[in-house]
C-alpha cells in the first residue's frame, strides 16, 4: 500500500520555460536509466529476494524513486508550462507536441517509448542486485550528462540532489550485495541463485 | 505562503528527508544505535511539524483530512505546480 504526501521530496520552482532542456530530461522519466524504469526494477525484484533486509531497501529504495519521478516530472512540467505555438516551433518541441500536448508521457529524450525491457527482474539476488548497482551508476552518469546542459540555477539544484541520491542508493545497494554474499552457503562457491535452492551448487 | 507556514514546511521538508535517509540507512545497518537514536529524535520533531501544518494550513496527507462542509484535500496547489 502506498499513500501520497502533497509535497515534492525536494522542491522545484522554476520561473523560465526551457522545452529543448526539458526534452533532455524526459530521459530521467520515461527512459533506459530513468526514475520509472528504477522504481519498476527495485519494487518487481523484491518478491523474489530471500532477505529480508534486502527485500526492505528494495522496498523503500523503489518507494523513494516514486518520489524522484515525481521530481522529474514536475521539471518537465514547469519547463514546458504555457508554451506558445512560435517557442514549441523554435525549441523543436513540436515532435513531442503533437502526440502529447503538454502533458507527460514517458519516453527517452531520443523519442524511444518506456519499455519494462529496460530494466531485469531475475529472480536471482545476486544477479539483481549488481543489476541495480549499475542501474544508480548509469543514472547518475545521465544526470552529469545533464548537468553539462543546464545553466538555470533553478533546473540545476534538484537535478543536483537526483543525482546525489543515485550514488546513496549505490553504497546501500552494495551493502545489501554484501549482506547476501555473508550469508551464502561455504559450499556456493559460485554463487548459484539462492532464491531458487537446489543441488546445482553442490555439484 | 506566510511567514509560519512557510517556516513549518520547510521543518516537514528538512525532517522527512533525515528520515529518508535513515531509513535507508538502517535498513542495511539495522543495530546502529547512533542511526536509531537520531531516527527516535527527528521523527517525533517532524510528527510535531506535521500535526500543526495540518491544522493550520490543511492536510498533506489525505488520511489527515479534517472535514468543514468541503473535501479539503483538492484545494490548494499541487506540489508539482511549483506554487506552495
Amino acid at each position: 500500500m502506498w499513500s501520497y504526501e502533497r509535497r515534492l521530496q525536494y522542491p522545484v520552482k522554476i520561473d523560465c520555460v526551457n522545452p529543448q532542456l526539458a526534452m533532455v530530461i524526459m530521459s530521467q522519466f520515461g527512459g533506459p536509466d530513468g526514475e520509472l524504469a528504477a522504481s519498476m526494477r527495485y519494487l518487481s525484484q523484491r518478491y523474489a529476494m530471500p532477505n529480508r533486509k534486502v527485500a526492505g531497501i528494495l522496498t523503500d529504495i523503489g518507494t523513494e524513486e516514486l518520489a524522484h519521478m515525481e521530481i522529474v516530472s514536475a521539471i518537465i512540467h514547469q519547463l514546458t508550462r504555457d508554451l506558445t505555438p512560435e517557442q514549441i516551433v523554435e525549441s523543436g518541441f513540436d515532435k513531442y507536441y503533437v502526440d502529447h500536448t503538454l502533458g507527460l508521457w514517458p519516453q527517452s529524450a531520443g523519442g524511444v517509448p518506456f519499455t519494462s525491457t529496460f530494466f531485469q527482474s531475475k529472480g536471482d539476488p545476486i544477479t539483481d542486485l549488481v543489476e541495480d548497482m549499475a542501474a544508480e551508476q548509469k543514472a547518475r552518469t545521465t544526470y552529469d550528462n545533464i548537468l553539462r546542459l543546464v545553466h538555470d540555477h533553478d533546473v540545476c539544484e534538484p537535478i543536483k540532489f537526483l543525482r546525489m541520491r543515485e550514488i546513496i542508493h549505490f553504497q546501500r545497494f552494495g551493502e545489501a550485495l554484501r549482506i547476501i554474499q555473508d550469508e551464502l552457503d561455504a559450499r556456493n562457491f559460485y554463487a548459484v541463485n539462492i532464491a531458487f535452492p537446489d543441488d546445482l551448487c553442490k555439484k | 505562503m506566510d511567514g509560519n507556514r512557510e517556516k513549518l514546511f520547510a521543518c516537514i521538508m528538512a525532517t522527512s528527508f533525515v528520515c529518508d535517509e535513515l531509513r535507508l540507512f538502517l535498513d542495511t545497518h539495522p543495530t546502529d544505535r547512533g542511526a536509531l537514536e537520531y531516527w527516535d529524535r527527528i521523527s517525533k520533531v517532524r510528527n510535531e511539524a506535521v500535526e500543526e501544518y495540518t491544522k493550520c494550513y490543511g492536510p498533506i496527507d489525505s488520511y489527515r483530512v479534517e472535514n468543514d462542509d468541503k473535501w479539503a484535500w483538492v484545494e490548494d496547489p499541487w506540489p508539482w505546480e511549483g506554487r506552495c
